[in-house]
């Protein structure tokens, strides 16, 4: 296998594995992914190095595009341009060892930190803050860790070359709203880095290894032929199979909210929905529950398949996974629950 | 009073099929001759055939082709040379154009720029047209030997004036060079719809030559003539003249409802339509065929086209038998077009389904004079083939129960008939013709695209309504007046302040 072959199977079987872990949000990859082809013909792919082997003061920047995936369609980034955000955080901590690493490897976003990388020629970390994808920007392991002294300065850049910085924010809902106005002024498409992160820091709190995660789902997925083969492996957790009869599915404050139905020989399963498949219930009783991994696969080719690319009538398997331990402890579970408990309660199931 | 009949023509890479039927959409006459290099011979002499049988009055002619398509996925050395114009004032180097094309297609792109201008999401300017930016760009592109120059301006899909002025600069400056503005294509996303318009220039040249010549001369004959777009529907040859990319998915669309209309049984079925080579299954619901999820692929070229939802498979008439431990497989290989004269049975080396079907006695031809198979090793692999058939059918949906299931194409009399009446499947009469004949029974439509802004349910719907009343008033302009409209997709803008929507709307002529 040539070189450049070889890196494009390395990156379908990322955005296949990334597609899973994105629980069926975090936008597709596979238009990000077109973007690393394009670069390959004038950068190098990065190193995905390994979290452990990370000096202690090399800098780690978790990076991530924000805005509506409709906009990325239309307005391609300008790396150039929002690249300005890597400078300006390496003038700012004058520190020249520097490293990329995903905010959330789930879905597109997989992607973000592997071209920065690429265009700076510097390498990316095995790892991410999330190790799957969620509705909100709180959901985020640094959340976990109020006693380390992470500074709460966050950046941000867009295509035309603007850079700017929100000082001391208290909460992530606060970063959230600041981060939105700048984003929807820059045209609704920008660059974030929420925080940056020593490398003493990262090795706390960074889910480790998720690219390599992402890499082995994805090439599982593709070297098996029938549901039956993938799910040999333990890790996951086969449910039903069947097919799509019903999706009600609305935006509603920027969420992608709904219900799922999926008829079986069993019955009607349901899938609750805000941007990402959040909880599957069967007869009124919860069988699987965020932060737990709930992906719909292809009935032929078992990818997984976003929401927003569902359809009537089409069949598929449905698969859970557990996501990273870190999520199971009781903080883990009242901040990733937090919403999905509410759905849950209006409903009058018990959880 | 002479009969009117209508005239259905499906012009293939290999040869082109004609079928007249009358107002009751019976079959009068069919005919098969070979493609043409021209495009047009090959029809008149489909034409000839069919005219042979009957002194009648042609009231109109539709075709269905797969030229369009073949073009793009052979990389013809006809197509037009094109350059790129990118209005993008940010500068977008995250995705180069063409960046998944063959260089068999990527060989007719000369060049590409980018210039400021364009839009963000919201409708402000990303940065002014500056005159001699453009006109240095389109000087570069002709100079590389451009013959037409595609324009696309980022949410051009949204906001159409700065491709508009570009445009209309670079007429004033350059009067030999034609422009193909991508805005034409309403669609969200600005990868798929500069390979649109692109591929659609490229098209330009050749392929709407050859329609050219065949407006020309069918016009001689017949007043009404049409093609059939990606939809199904009757467009004129007008508008494919003008956008032929409109054309290229309408192969699979007429054999699905062609099938369908010639089982004469329900409005739902599932076609299987066997050729020499492969085999496509679709699924017609509601007398339309079934859309698929994504985007038309095409040799890796996304496009901004729906296309029909198509499952297909190496099984065809010429699939090629191979012995593995005792288990025959079927292809996915062929021996194609030549299967005259590399058959077992036709005198060649090669074992085929055809030679199956010979031993079994379902099939006969006079080329075909021994036998590869044993009688029982034939029924083996033509339950093989059976098996596969119904395989594809149960992939293609759940509820087989509520389809018929139907099968055409040159393939579908090698298949047993007392099989085929057990699991109740039907092979109708004329099951070689349904791709003309479905064609020929294609209905007159207009698809009106527009974007419109609405502050108010109620403006909302007086928008609907004029629109309606666009598209009756064309098609009665026609002549039709029973018609139904329909909406396809109605896709709000995010981001908007003026709730500006893109509606598409149907109107069929019944």
């Amino acid at each position: 296998m040539n070189k450049n072959s070889e890196v494009n199977s390395i990156i379908q079987s990322i955005i296949i594995g990334a597609n899973f872990l994105g629980s069926g949000g975090g936008g597709s990859a596979q238009e990000i992914a077109l973007m690393i082809t394009s670069l390959l013909k004038k950068y190098q792919f990065p190193k995905i190095v390994n979290p452990y082997d990370i000096d202690d003061k090399a800098l780690i920047l978790p990076i991530a595009f924000m805005g509506s995936p409709f906009v990325m369609r239309e307005k391609l980034p300008s790396l150039q341009g929002s690249n300005v955000i890597i400078d300006c955080i390496r003038k700012k901590y004058n520190n020249n060892s520097l490293y990329t690493m995903a905010a959330e490897i789930g879905g597109g976003n997989a992607f973000t930190p592997l071209l920065y990388a690429m265009i700076n020629g510097i390498n990316c970390i095995d790892g991410d803050l999330l190790g799957r994808a969620f509705p909100e920007i709180s959901m985020i392991t640094t959340n976990l860790y109020s006693s380390l002294d992470i500074k709460k300065t966050a950046f941000i850049s867009n295509d035309k070359g603007e850079f700017y910085e929100i000082n001391n924010y208290k909460s992530f809902e606060e970063l959230e709203e600041k981060a939105r106005d700048i984003a929807i002024q820059s045209g609704s498409s920008a660059c974030i880095v929420p925080h940056v992160l020593m490398g003493k820091q990262m090795k706390e709190i960074a889910i480790k290894k998720t690219y390599s995660l992402a890499y082995d789902i994805g090439n599982e997925i593709k070297k098996s032929t029938t549901i039956d083969v993938l799910i040999k492996n333990s890790s996951y957790n086969y449910v039903i199979s069947g097919y799509v009869s019903d999706i009600k599915q609305q935006i509603i404050g920027g969420f992608s909210i709904g219900e799922i139905e999926v008829q079986t020989l069993k019955g009607v399963y349901t899938i609750i929905l805000k941007n990402e498949y959040l909880a599957l219930i069967h007869n009124n009783t919860v069988v699987s529950l965020c932060p737990d991994i709930i992906s719909l696969l292809d009935y032929d080719s078992l990818y997984a398949i976003n929401s927003e690319l569902l359809r009537l009538g089409g069949r598929v398997h449905i698969v859970t996974m557990k996501a990273d331990n870190v999520w199971y402890s009781d903080q883990g579970k009242t901040i990733t629950q937090k919403s999905i408990r509410l759905i849950l309660e209006n409903k009058g199931i018990e959880v | 009073m002479k009969k009117k009949y209508i005239i259905g023509i499906d012009v293939g890479g290999t040869n082109t099929d004609a079928v007249m039927i009358d107002s009751q959409k019976n079959i009068i006459a069919t005919s098969k001759v070979s493609t043409s290099h021209d495009g047009i011979s090959g029809i008149i002499n489909a034409l000839s055939l069919l005219k042979n049988n009957s002194n009648c009055e042609i009231e109109k002619i539709c075709i269905g082709t797969t030229l369009g398509l073949n073009a793009i996925l052979q990389g013809s050395d006809e197509c037009a040379r094109v350059g790129l114009l990118r209005i993008a004032g940010h500068n977008p180097d995250s995705i180069e154009p063409c960046i998944t094309w063959q260089d068999h297609n990527k060989k007719n792109i000369v060049g590409y720029y980018t210039i400021s201008g364009g839009y963000e999401c919201d409708g402000r300017e990303l940065s002014n047209l500056h005159e001699h930016e453009i006109r240095e760009a389109a000087k570069k592109l002709i100079d590389k030997g451009a013959e037409r120059i595609v324009i696309n301006s980022v949410f051009g899909c949204m906001y159409r004036d700065h491709e508009q002025k570009v445009s209309d600069i670079i007429k004033q400056n350059f009067n030999t060079i034609e422009i193909d503005c991508a805005s034409d294509f309403f669609h969200i996303g600005y990868v798929e719809r500069e390979n649109t318009a692109l591929i659609n220039s490229m098209l330009k040249k050749n392929f709407s030559q050859k329609l050219q010549t065949i407006k020309n001369e069918l016009q001689k004959i017949v007043t009404s003539l049409f093609i059939v777009d990606n939809n199904g529907l009757l467009i004129t040859i007008e508008e494919a003249i003008k956008y032929p990319i409109k054309t290229i998915v309408s192969g699979p669309i007429n054999s699905c409802v062609g099938g369908m209309l010639l089982s004469k049984k329900s409005n739902n079925v599932i076609v299987i339509d066997i050729g020499g080579t492969s085999t496509d299954i679709g699924l017609v619901e509601n007398e339309t065929i079934r859309k698929s999820l994504h985007g038309v692929s095409v040799g890796g070229i996304n496009l901004a086209i729906q296309a029909p939802d198509i499952i297909t498979c190496g099984l065809g008439g010429g699939s090629i038998i191979t012995k593995n431990n005792n288990n025959y497989e079927i292809g996915p290989k062929s021996v194609g077009n030549t299967l005259f004269e590399n058959a077992y049975g036709a005198g060649g080396l090669i074992p085929t389904l055809s030679d199956v079907a010979y031993t079994l006695t379902i099939f006969n031809n006079e080329k075909f004079k021994k036998n590869y198979f044993t009688k029982e090793d034939g029924e083996i692999i033509m339950n093989k083939v059976i098996d596969t058939i119904e395989m594809y059918i149960e992939k293609i949906t759940l509820k087989i129960r509520l389809f018929d299931i139907v099968i055409v194409g040159g393939g579908a009399l090698l298949l047993p008939e007392e099989k085929i009446k057990q699991k109740k499947w039907i092979i109708p009469d004329n099951c070689g013709s349904a791709n003309a004949y479905g064609a020929a029974c294609a209905k007159r439509g207009i698809i009106y695209q527009k974007i419109i802004t609405s502050l108010s349910e109620e403006d909302t719907r007086n928008k609907y309504n004029d629109i309606y009343d666009i598209v009756k008033k064309k098609l009665n302009n026609e002549g039709f007046f029973l018609i139904k409209t329909d909406i396809i997709s109605q896709i709000e803008f995010p981001y908007s302040s003026d709730g500006k929507r893109f509606v598409e709307i149907k109107g069929i002529a019944l």
